[in-house]
Order: C-alpha cells, then sequence, then structure tokens
C-alpha cells in the first residue's frame, strides 16, 4: 500500500425520541470516486416521525449533492434554504444541518469546511483539548422568506489528531426538565465530558466516541429521549492498515511470496481459510491452535497464530461478516466469536489490503456443499463493497 | 495415565458436513455416560479435545469427512456416536469396565 495522507474516520451514534420509530435526524457520510473529498451532513428534521425525516433526509441528501458539484458552499447553503419549506407558524425552517466538507489531497492536512445551520455548535478537538476556531456569520435570506438566517461558516486545516464532533440538539438538550438538569445538557458542560473522554482514550475511534455521548445524553434522559439523539465524529489520523490473505495462491511456487507479503506488511494481519493457514503454518514453521472456547453451530471457531492478529475459517466465516456488515450490525451485537472479532479488526483499520489467492479448493468442488460457499472472489467483492460505501474504508485487492 | 487426544477437524467442509455437531462430544458423552458417573471433570481428567484447521483430508477422494483423530487414528465420516464407540473401550479402565458388566 502506498505512502498515505492522512484519513478521516467518520462514524455516528442515534437513539430515537421514544416511542419513534423513525427518526428526525439524519446523518450521511459519502465521498467521492477519486476518494480525495468526503462530505458529511447532519440534518435535523422540525418535529418527529415520518414528517421530520423525509425533511432532514431531503435536506442531507441536498447537501451532500451540492457539495460535490464545484459550487460555492453559500451559494449550496442558499440552494438549501430556498428549497426547504418554512413551519408556517413558526417562521422557522423545517431542518437544520451541520455540513463538513473535506479535501484530501495534501499529504498532512484535511482543509474543511464547516457550514453550521442552527444545529448545535461542531466541537474541535486536537488530542484531549478543545480547540475554539473562528465562525464568520453569513446571513442569507430565502427567496420567499422575510427574515434573514444566520449560516455559520468556518475554514479549518484538520491534521492528524484532530476530530470534529457535530450533534443534534437532541444531545445539547438531554435531560432537559429533571432536577439535575433543568435546562438540559449544554453545550458547555458536553464540551467538558467529551475532554474527559478524550483525556482517558484520545485514541478512541469515531464510533466509539459518538456511542459514549448518545448514551449519556439517553441516561440524562432516563432512557426515554424526548427528542432524536444524533452525534457524528469525524477523527483525522494517520491511517491503520490490515491484510487480510485469503486461499491459497495459483502456483504453489507463490506461496512463500504470500507469507512474506504478509509478515512484512505494517499493519494488523488476517489469515482466513483453513488450507491459507497451513500455508502460514509450514513456511514459518508455527503452530496453528484452534479456539475451542467459542463456536456456534454455523460458524467454525478461529485460531491463534504466533505473528497473526487473527486466523479464521474461509468461507463460511467470510460469508458472515459480509452479511453482517451489510446489515450494519454493531460489532458487539455479532452472535459468533469469530466473526465478531474479523468485523472487529477490520472496523478499526481505514486501509485494508486483500491478498486473494486464486486456487480452486478442490474440496469445494463436492456436490454436497452448498455452493455459496465456494465463491471465494465473489464473498471478497461483497465485503470490498460494503467497507467502501457503508463504512468508507479504503481497499485494495490483489490475486495470487 | 494419558490423556486420550480427540482432535476435530473445523476447517469448512468437515464442519458443514457434520463437525460442527462433532463439537458437542463432550456434553453427549457425559449425558450418555453419566449413568457411569462420568462428569464433566472426570471427562476432561481423561480426554483432551482440540480443533484441528483443515488437513487435506478432505482433497482426498477416497475418504470422507468430517474427520476426527483419536490419538492418530483418522476416523473419517465421523459422528458423535462413532466416536463415543471408539473412545469407550480406552476410557474406562478395566475395572469399571467390569463393575459396568460390560465387556
Ligand atoms: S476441512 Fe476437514 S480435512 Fe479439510
Amino acid at each position: 500500500m502506498k505512502q498515505a495522507s492522512c484519513v478521516v474516520d467518520v462514524d455516528w451514534a442515534q437513539f430515537y425520541k421514544k416511542n419513534q420509530r423513525i427518526g428526525g435526524d439524519v446523518f450521511l457520510s459519502s465521498r467521492d470516486s477519486d476518494k480525495t473529498r468526503v462530505v458529511c451532513t447532519l440534518s435535523d428534521g422540525l418535529g418527529s416521525g415520518v414528517k421530520a425525516n423525509v425533511l432532514a433526509s431531503m435536506t442531507a441528501n441536498m447537501a451532500q449533492k451540492l457539495s460535490f458539484s464545484p459550487l460555492q458552499v453559500i451559494k449550496s447553503s442558499q440552494i438549501i434554504m430556498d428549497t426547504l419549506p418554512v413551519c408556517k407558524e413558526r417562521k422557522i425552517s423545517y431542518a437544520t444541518f451541520t455540513i463538513a466538507q473535506m479535501l484530501l489531497d495534501s499529504p498532512n492536512v484535511v482543509k474543511t469546511r464547516l457550514i453550521e445551520y442552527d444545529n448545535p455548535d461542531s466541537f474541535l478537538f486536537d488530542g484531549g483539548e478543545m480547540v475554539e476556531f473562528k465562525r464568520q456569520t453569513i446571513s442569507l435570506k430565502r427567496k420567499r422568506g422575510e427574515k434573514h438566517e444566520q449560516v455559520k461558516y468556518s475554514e479549518l486545516n484538520l491534521r492528524d489528531g484532530h476530530r470534529l464532533i457535530m450533534m443534534s440538539d437532541g444531545v445539547t438538550q438531554a435531560g432537559i426538565g429533571t432536577r439535575s438538569h433543568p435546562l438540559g445538557w449544554r453545550h458547555g458542560p458536553l464540551g467538558d465530558f467529551i475532554r474527559k473522554t478524550l483525556s482517558r482514550d484520545d485514541q478512541i475511534c469515531s464510533r466509539d466516541l459518538a456511542r459514549i455521548i448518545i448514551r449519556e445524553a439517553r441516561n440524562l434522559d432516563r432512557g426515554e429521549p424526548g427528542d432524536d439523539i444524533t452525534c457524528a465524529v469525524i477523527t483525522v489520523r494517520k491511517p491503520r492498515d490490515l491484510v487480510l490473505a485469503s486461499g491459497p495462491p495459483f502456483h504453489k511456487e507463490s506461496d512463500r511470496e504470500l507469507v512474506e507479503q504478509v509478515m512484512n506488511f505494517n499493519g494488523r494481519k488476517i489469515v482466513s481459510g483453513g488450507t491459507t493457514a497451513q500455508i502460514f503454518s509450514r513456511e514459518l514453521e508455527r503452530k496453528i491452535t484452534v479456539d475451542l472456547r467459542n463456536w456456534d453451530r454455523e460458524i467454525p471457531p478461529c485460531s491463534k497464530m504466533e505473528g497473526l492478529d487473527l486466523v479464521t475459517e474461509g468461507m463460511l466465516t467470510l460469508n458472515r461478516a459480509a452479511v453482517e456488515l451489510e446489515n450494519r450490525v454493531p460489532v458487539e451485537e455479532i452472535k459468533s466469536a469469530s466473526v465478531r472479532k474479523f468485523v472487529e479488526l477490520i472496523l478499526q483499520s481505514d486501509r485494508i489490503l486483500f491478498l486473494v489467492g486464486t486456487k480452486i479448493n478442490e474440496a469445494h468442488q463436492d456436490p454436497n456443499i452448498p455452493a455459496e460457499i465456494g465463491i471465494r472472489r465473489s464473498i471478497i467483492h461483497r465485503i470490498r463493497k460494503v467497507l467502501e460505501k457503508t463504512y468508507m474504508k479504503e481497499t485494495e485487492l490483489s490475486y495470487l | 495415565m494419558e490423556k486420550i487426544r480427540v482432535q476435530i477437524c473445523t476447517g469448512t467442509t468437515c464442519f458443514v458436513m457434520g463437525g460442527a455437531d462433532l463439537l458437542l462430544l463432550e456434553e453427549v458423552a457425559v449425558e450418555r455416560w453419566g449413568k457411569w458417573g462420568v462428569t464433566i471433570e472426570k471427562f476432561e481428567q481423561r480426554v483432551e479435545i482440540a480443533g484441528l484447521p483443515c488437513s487435506d483430508a478432505c482433497r482426498q477422494k477416497d475418504k470422507k469427512p468430517p474427520f476426527a483423530f483419536i490419538n492418530d487414528e483418522l476416523i473419517s465420516e465421523a459422528t458423535i456416536d462413532s466416536l463415543l464407540e471408539k473412545l469407550e473401550p480406552l476410557f474406562f479402565s478395566e475395572e469399571e469396565k467390569s463393575s459396568m458388566g460390560r465387556l
């Protein structure tokens, strides 16, 4: 893998207002095809339920689309505001938004434009320290509206260790009306909470940080949020790499090369597949130990080998991992221990190199074995696709 | 006394061909032999169960998965029943056998 510039790790967490199955908060995140731009939008639709969800989705989708067009941000914001309906009685806009547009084309800096409209102010942290930054206030007037709306705009140069945290007002207002927090959590104490969390672990991934924040918010609401609670975290850091070797090489002479490539890889290492594991065991003269403590009827147990982070069975594990990833099942809810470890290691990484052996496994030609488990390439393809699309990972594939 | 080593293949082919069930060997053994005083502790004192990655046995046309080993003997088309049958004479001592009225 090439020497990479910084990566952005984007993830979010959410709770819906009690008794609502659909939320009025929407978070979207995408990157363009050449991977140099990442755009995230958090939008909060007025009210709750389906109507709010439609408005927030519309806003977020529009923001995402416009952000990839060559339009100026201000112009984009104007278009969104003009398109959004305004609540008749309250004269306020139906959906708020926070947009972060990030450019990843220079080696150590992620140039970021932040546009905030009526959501609580986002936080910027550098390691465990909160960083204040200047916001420019831009006054926009809707075509059909009478009053001016304030949009905040800032340009930030994010570097390794920086985090941008955005949220809906369900977070800052969590606990409102309770004895301990009559006015809700509020922006200041929330910032302190994030600082404390980061001072305990400044390497925490975006997903975990977002979850810790919304869990606390829900606690303040005594488990019954009065509003949708959404928090998104963008972390800039040096990429974490992982290599996944699966399948024996087409030519036996390449076995050595495969093993060397994996062992010399700078990052985490997973080997998936019994035959592949045997190649490593033979070439490195190291033992494979199957871990029989955790297994279930559907997925074979995983194993250990010195120098590798994880050794799993091949097709069944990969197939299940693909399904769990596609369904966005939270790691801790994955039933099979080997799939859980596999998915966890992958999701903790930013760039994943797949080394796929193309030798056909004669055993899987057996007509008694379900056909779908034999198709290594197609499963790897599914995993790559979901990692790139849903989890915004960078992947690389090489056949051996 | 040396422990009896049972190794069960946990490779893909074996696993889908019934190897998953073999991993329940200990539970079933205790259930069946409970009447002879076999408990989990006792079973674990005498038998060591380990998993085994695919040993390529499944590539050989003349043998059928799932595979297991008892000590060094390869057992193909293994089932819990066939494993217990092989295990029984190794597991119980002579006195135990005679007091159980078997053999
Ligand atoms: S899977 Fe058991 S020997 Fe190959």
